[in-house]
């Protein structure tokens, strides 16, 4: 009982909600770029929640997060799947099926998804979960650090086992998720940030530049980090021995922590928005932390897009992934 | 400079970071250890991450379990054993290097570029075997371990005596594992292939980072240094340095590691007092 990969796609891989306890060691969590979306069609599916983005407990039943361009995949045996997140088209055997709605699967059929136009990732949950052996706690594949089950992302001729759907009691029948509270992907979209740690580095102009003006995703965007463009942004002066211990350039500090979500300003002439496979320390000034919540919407930005960043308090943020997390549960499912 | 009071940073709305300087003072470091080894042993439930940086403890908390202001009240109130800690735990590696490797020279050739390591000598007005008897003669603090799996970040403990060196302008886009590299007074090691700005110095024979198969003293985690240890790089020759490679492969080979307490005053007294 098995998936098998037909066509792998770009850049497909196996996520739960991360592995956490190993930033001391320099290893990102990993997990999904957007948290938001693998937890819709885990619950669709009945699947055990992976929880959001830095938050403990089981890591969570894993899906697949397919990037731009989704794979071709072969059922060797019957299951209920739910895809969430960017819609590329996806059709079984050639019928397309709709997102954010469980579907059944009989064995020896094939699933084909497409290209996105809008958003950047789509998630795949599978009834039972990927039955792949976690590595140091999680089943999350952390790709630049070959870390997780295949500890690659998948390639053609892949097995993935997973579980009949007879084994799995009550889970045949078809739901959807209500998208009416979920945010629209891609296009213009606000990013809200917590200012710091290095905002006071900045000039004042430089500040409200940043929260002003429109960031344009350019094509170096992966899951360690999103660089997007704008105005070139200036800091002001910095003691003498920062030069010898840090470094010439103005942006450069001593090393510190970077968290994903971290807007790093190397030289002032672009904001990396760190993804959750972030380098773990560097040596730029940060102007800004997105919070965990948009972490998604940044997930699902293609090159083009257009990012807002608009500061929020830590105390906004907290309520906002309160609010966030309490919208994956049993009462936004609709019969079908 | 070494702040009056550390400083707390919310990082969004999951991490907590405590900051003691904003330059490369050991001593912060070694405040940021303490307080990283003081939390490691703990065992709350929301406590996901604990991350000890250069100059930065950080700590990341389960939002869902505590509140941020709840977990920086339970940093504070450590605060001041760990400002007055005098000890903490430390392992000391001996590890081979052989300093101007064929590889190393071969990339610099490749590239038409001196040779990293008189470009070191240069810059520190020295000859290259003087480059090396500095480096060697000196142990190096790890103050922190991060960016990629393994990679760390090493001080020299006697700054009197060590080695700078000026980081390239653009990043070599290819350095092969167990480089020893040095960029500023900063000692580094690539655990695995990859770009770096650092001028290389020779190459750590075992080692440093493993994702499968078993190495005696490899933790599951597979990074073998953890912020607080030390170094002491070893010179050897090729046939030293082949010797450990063999070693390697047939599984016999057996890391020099000693554990011990190290005070304040052993590292302050390598020139981090202004």
């Amino acid at each position: 009982m098995f998936i098998e990969v037909i066509k792998p796609g770009p850049l497909s891989s196996i996520q739960d909600s991360g592995r956490l306890g190993y930033l001391h060691t320099g290893l990102a969590p990993a997990g999904p770029m957007d948290h938001l979306s693998l937890r819709i069609a885990s619950l669709l599916v009945g699947n055990e929640l992976p929880p959001p983005l830095f938050c403990g407990g089981p890591r969570g039943d894993a899906g697949f997060e397919f990037t731009l361009l989704g794979p071709t995949l072969k059922f060797h045996t019957d299951t209920l799947i739910a895809l969430a997140g960017a819609e590329m088209p996806a059709s079984i055997d050639g019928v397309e099926i709709p997102y954010y709605e469980s579907v059944s699967v009989a064995a020896g059929a094939t699933l084909a998804v497409g290209a996105t136009r809008t958003g950047a990732r789509t998630y795949l949950a599978i009834a039972g979960g990927l039955d792949v052996e976690p590595v140091l706690g999680s089943r999350s594949e952390n790709l630049f650090s070959s870390r997780g089950p295949f500890g690659r992302a998948l390639q053609k001729g892949d097995s993935i086992p997973i579980q009949n759907l007879s084994t799995l009691n009550g889970r045949g029948v078809s739901v959807r998720f209500d998208r009416s509270q979920l945010p629209q992907l891609g296009g213009e979209q606000i990013l809200r940030v917590v200012m710091g740690p290095q905002h006071e580095a900045f000039t004042d102009k430089s500040i409200a530049d940043f929260t002003s003006a429109a960031w344009k995703l350019s094509t170096q965007a992966n899951r360690m980090g999103l660089r997007f463009h704008g105005p070139t942004l200036e800091f002001g002066p910095r003691p003498d021995y920062l030069v010898r211990d840090a470094g010439a350039d103005p942006s450069n500090i001593v090393d510190d922590i970077i968290p994903v979500g971290g807007i790093q300003c190397p030289s002032g002439i672009e904001a990396i928005v760190m993804g959750t496979e972030n380098p773990t320390v560097g040596g730029f000034a940060k102007i800004a932390t997105v919070i965990s919540t948009d972490i998604a919407t940044a997930g699902q930005m293609r090159p083009g897009d257009i990012a807002n960043f608009k500061p929020v308090s830590v105390d906004e943020a907290l309520a906002l992934a309160s609010a966030a997390a309490a919208l994956v549960g049993p009462h936004n499912l609709i019969g079908n | 400079m070494i702040y009056a009071a550390p400083i707390f940073r919310h990082l969004a709305d999951s991490y907590v970071g405590v900051e003691f300087g904003d330059d490369a003072d050991l001593r912060n470091n070694f405040r940021v250890i303490a307080l990283a080894q003081a939390f490691g042993g703990l065992n709350y439930p929301w406590m996901l991450e604990v991350i000890p940086t250069l100059r930065e403890f950080g700590l990341v908390y389960d939002r869902s379990l505590i509140s941020p202001t709840k977990v920086e009240a339970i940093i504070r109130e450590v605060l001041p054993d760990i400002v007055t800690a005098d000890e903490v735990t430390s392992r000391l590696f001996k590890l081979p290097v052989w300093y101007r490797d064929p590889w190393t020279e071969a990339i610099n050739q490749q590239a038409g570029l001196t040779p990293s390591i008189e470009v070191v000598a240069e810059a520190n007005q020295c000859s290259v075997n003087e480059v090396i008897n500095r480096h060697a003669g000196t142990e190096h603090w790890v103050s922190c371990v991060g960016w990629a799996p393994g990679c760390y970040f090493a001080y020299p403990l006697d700054r009197t005596i060590g080695v700078t060196a000026p980081k390239l302008d653009t990043a070599r886009p290819y350095t092969p594992e167990r480089t020893l590299t040095l960029g500023g007074l900063c000692t580094a090691a690539l655990p695995f292939p990859g770009p770096s700005g650092y001028q290389m110095l020779g190459r750590i024979a075992p080692p440093i980072y493993r994702t499968q198969g078993d190495i005696a003293g490899f933790p599951e985690h597979g990074v073998l240094f953890a912020a607080g240890d030390r170094h002491r790089y070893v010179p050897v020759d090729a046939l030293g340095y082949e010797a450990v490679r063999e070693k390697i492969a047939n599984g016999t080979y057996e890391y020099d590691i000693t554990t011990e307490q190290f005070s304040f005053q052993q590292l302050a007294a390598g020139g981090y007092t202004e």
